[in-house]
């Protein structure tokens, strides 16, 4: 399994200090709470205090020879997005409290499913609002409303984004 | 697939299609992550040889 592979290089990398702590987010986190779907790409929430560090993690990964296109590095074939913590307070949240799992015997963490609501309203492309309208039964009402409170601003009112979802049934 | 073909007008098919296509969802996302990963990287691999298969047929 391609995925058991890219979280063995992560848990790699926490051991060595390149970064703090990571979550699965995104398809991934979707798929582990929902029935299979596609997903092109692995997106990694990672614990860093600098865009410093953010760049030291590419160089990394070009230092190994990783394959690096656009915004994903392949690692063991999948192509990883990697959003780093220190850009919004909701992805450090979303770490911090994330689930510990066991996959095919390596130890990860993927977000609450609170938070993956929260996430995909901060991206609120078309997909995520159907994402959203299939997670929601599965989320703590209470839990998500402090979430979606917390974190959300002026440009990314997330209850009001979770109405319109809603509105739009 | 007993109760579709029973159905006897349009609404009726639909409402024992979705009824079972729900079932059947439910049934999936209580499988082990690993296994759903395992379907996941499938599709992605399909995907993947389709694109291929496609970016060949473009060249011809």
């Amino acid at each position: 399994m391609a995925l058991v592979g890219v979280l063995e290089v992560l848990n790699g990398l926490k051991r060595k200090g390149v970064i703090r702590d990571y979550a699965i987010g995104g398809g991934y986190a979707a798929n582990y709470y929902l029935e299979p779907s596609y997903t092109y790409d692995l997106d990694i929430l990672v614990f860093l205090d600098s865009d410093a560090d953010y760049h030291a993690l590419y160089k990394h990964f070009r230092d190994k020879g990783n394959k690096i296109e656009n915004v994903y590095i392949a690692i063991d074939g999948t192509p990883v997005q990697f959003l780093p913590s220190y850009i919004s307070p909701l992805f450090t949240d979303a770490i911090k409290r994330a689930r510990r799992i066991t996959v095919g015997g390596t130890h990860s963490k993927v977000v609450r499913v609170e938070h993956l609501i929260a996430l995909f309203l901060v991206s609120f492309r078309p997909k995520d609002k159907i994402r959203i309208l299939e997670l929601l039964p599965l989320a703590d009402k209470h839990l998500l409303d402090e979430i979606l409170k917390r974190f959300e601003d002026e440009k990314t009112p997330l209850r009001q984004r979770l109405r319109r979802v809603l509105a739009n049934l | 697939m007993k109760k579709l073909l029973c159905a006897k007008d349009s609404e009726e098919f639909w409402q024992i299609f979705n009824e079972e296509r729900e079932k059947r969802r439910r049934q999936l996302a209580k499988l082990p992550f690993a296994r759903k990963v395992a379907i996941l990287e499938q599709m992605q691999a399909d995907a993947a040889l389709l694109r291929s298969s496609s970016a060949r047929k473009r060249r011809r």
